[in-house]
């Protein structure tokens, strides 16, 4: 959990962020919208620019919030920054990590093999680069019995198996 | 209409969708068992290969997974305290307490029994509400189809996270994915930023399984070394048989019920929410308040029958609206596209036999789910066990052949992984996922009404207030917006 002043800062990272994003979408949609030259106001553009405009607003609001908290936590007796209010949905899921200590190193790790195996199956081919980037992803999270590899490497074959002879997928 | 409850009755029981709901109850038991893993992640990992089966097959299978990952998130939250799913936190203090009792049995079966009354009730109100909901909705409109579905993105922002402007911004975000390729009035690329792959559009599938299982799976990943594999009790002792639970807890578990169908009929609300409503409102007209949370199975029946209970009713605006009920039922939605199907009162006319098929399906998916629960606890409970991290890298493949099976490409694959980075940038920033989906599934629904209103008025706003339903859904979504709103102004106002 982050604490009062890191969740300021993010807070006002992301307003900014929207806010930046919303007036140069307004402005890059034109640009990879083809034109026919006959559209009206309401012809392509229209949409993703309602959204530029939504997520400007968005982001104006999102920093106007930050401000008067922060304004008010200069103020005698004011608050932190922390949100008061509790999340309704969904945040039962957190609870129980928050609680932890978390490795995000090796979350990232298994986030980035994940990310270079789709671009590196093409050429590798399914088979090897499965074999290989997920034996180095188990072995990140601390799998170290033998037979767990054995067993993925014979759920890739299976998987391999099926989809080219029953479902007639061919993987790369 | 009872020809087509009688073919649709006949469709129920073809041997490959009674298949499909005992292998979907199956793998929705297995995922609902392991902590961490959701109905959620279970649906969008499964969704892609549906593609080739029969709509009624696909949707017992994702159904089936659905209502019984609900059902299995009590399974670990009895045997090992920790909640298969965020919709069974209400059971883990008196199903462990019962399990630290050594009636672990009890509480299973009562969680099992609870869930399969919850659904069942759930499943006939979407019968005979749904069909109602659908005749109102097909006098709307294109003002009256952008109006709802502005209402349903603002009642999802609104409720899916700690800030009402954050679902907004998730939800434009998903709108604006959902303009990239080809524009649906003119028919020109737009957005596509010369990718070839992207004029058709971005595909559903890779964004569904990038928001919910990959995110999911890396988010797990951090966590993976604290895992509990200490399962202190044995799960299966005699317990209660079906009809002594029905005896003996009736008024909480109707109750439990209807709470868990009112809120589960709400867009954007779920389980996680009606299951604590239920659990605080069985203590509060219980005899025997002294037991809750110090192993009531009572407490158990209230909360399990209240979460299954808003299984059948997230399908009531699903499937007459098209707006999601919760985040399962939205990845549903993403299934009846994938079909070429659109949800929406005009399902019911064009579809009947189909809609029909799928509500009475959710009963007998209920009742396979009592058979398949009660004769393969044990082995769920052992399932509990696996630690999510040799789980991690099973996962991951079955996300990428899912992803790359839609068109055979590579680049769904990564734009699956564009969308899990997405997800997980948007949750380290407390921003919510689920409006996004919303916003790329209703998206082109709320372009296509806008531009088709204004243009009938021309550009004329008149089209929207003049229409009584279209203010009604206006009003709703601003009010939905602002509550928060100005609820955080007050507290911060005056505490």
């Amino acid at each position: 959990m982050m604490d009062g002043l890191n969740n300021q800062a993010k807070e006002i990272i992301s307003g900014v962020f929207v806010l930046c994003f919303g007036i140069l979408l307004w402005f890059v949609v034109p640009i990879f919208v083809s034109s026919t030259g006959s559209e009206t106001d309401l012809g392509p553009t229209f949409f993703p620019r309602f959204v530029a405009v939504g997520l400007t607003l968005c982001g104006i609001l999102l920093l106007v919030k930050e401000l008067g908290i922060w304004i008010s936590s200069r103020s005698p007796g004011g608050e932190d920054g922390a949100s008061s209010e509790e999340p309704i949905y969904g945040a039962e899921e957190d609870t129980e990590e928050e609680e932890t200590e978390s490795k995000p190193l090796v979350a990232m790790s298994v986030f980035i093999i994940m990310a270079i195996y789709t671009f590196v199956v093409p050429f590798a081919g399914f088979l090897l680069s499965t074999i290989v980037s997920m034996s180095i992803i188990m072995w990140i999270l601390d799998v170290r019995k033998w037979y767990l590899y054995i067993l993925l490497i014979l759920f890739i074959l299976g998987v391999q198996y099926v989809f080219q002879n029953l479902l007639f997928v061919f993987l790369p | 209409m009872l020809q087509t409850i009688l073919n649709s009755l006949a469709a129920i029981f073809e041997p490959l969708n009674i298949l499909a709901m005992c292998l979907g109850v199956a793998i929705g038991l297995v995922f609902g068992s392991l902590p961490g893993l959701s109905a959620t992640m279970a649906v969008a990992i499964t969704l892609p290969f549906t593609y080739t089966l029969e709509t009624s097959t696909a949707m017992f299978l994702l159904l089936g997974i659905y209502a019984s990952g609900i059902y299995a998130g009590s399974i670990s939250a009895i045997l090992i305290s920790t909640p298969g799913t965020p919709a069974s936190a209400a059971t883990i203090q008196d199903g462990y307490a019962l399990a630290r009792q050594g009636r672990a049995g009890e509480a299973l079966r009562v969680s099992l029994y609870a869930s399969v009354v919850g659904g069942v009730f759930s499943a006939l109100v979407l019968l005979f509400a749904a069909p109602q909901v659908a005749r109102v909705a097909l006098n709307f409109g294109p003002a009256e189809f952008f109006a709802l579905a502005i209402f349903g993105l603002a009642i999802i922002s609104s409720v899916s996270g700690d800030s009402v402007v954050k679902g907004v911004v998730m939800a434009l975000l998903g709108m604006l994915v959902a303009t990239i390729g080809t524009d649906p009035m003119i028919g020109i690329p737009r957005l596509t930023f010369g990718i070839v792959d992207l004029q058709s559009g971005v595909n559903l599938i890779p964004a569904l399984v990038g928001l919910f299982a990959i995110a999911e799976v890396v988010r797990r990943a951090q966590y993976s070394h604290t895992e509990r594999t200490d399962i202190v009790v044995d799960s299966e002792r005699e317990g209660p048989s079906f009809y002594r639970t029905l005896l003996t807890y009736p008024r909480t578990l109707l109750k439990s019920s209807a709470i868990g169908t009112a809120i589960g009929s709400i867009p954007g609300t779920g389980a996680s929410i009606s299951t604590f409503l239920a659990y605080n409102e069985a203590k509060r007209s219980s005899r025997n308040k002294e037991e809750y949370g110090n192993g009531s199975p009572e407490a158990v029946a209230a909360a399990e029958s209240s979460n299954n209970g808003t299984t059948g009713a997230t399908l009531i605006p699903t499937l007459t609206l098209g707006i999601p009920g919760d985040t399962v039922t939205a990845v549903l939605l993403g299934a009846l596209a994938l079909q070429g199907i659109s949800a929406g009162p005009r399902l019911f006319i064009e579809q009947a036999e189909l809609i029909y098929t799928i509500m009475i399906g959710m009963i007998i998916i209920q009742l396979i789910m009592l058979l398949e629960g009660r004769l393969a606890a044990p082995i769920f409970a052992k399932v509990a066990s696996i630690p999510t991290r040799v789980l991690v890298p099973f996962l991951l493949i079955l996300c990428f052949v899912g992803s790359y099976a839609v068109n055979n490409t590579v680049f769904d694959a990564q734009l699956m992984m564009f969308f899990g980075l997405v997800a997980l940038l948007a949750t380290f920033f407390d921003f919510p996922v689920v409006p996004m989906l919303l916003g790329i599934i209703l998206g082109p629904i709320a372009e296509e009404s806008v531009r088709q209103a204004l243009i009938s008025s021309q550009g004329s706003l008149s089209v929207f207030y003049n229409s009584p339903i279209a203010v009604t859904f206006i009003s709703l979504s601003i009010v939905s917006f602002l509550t928060p709103i100005i609820k955080d102004y007050w507290v911060r106002r005056w505490t």
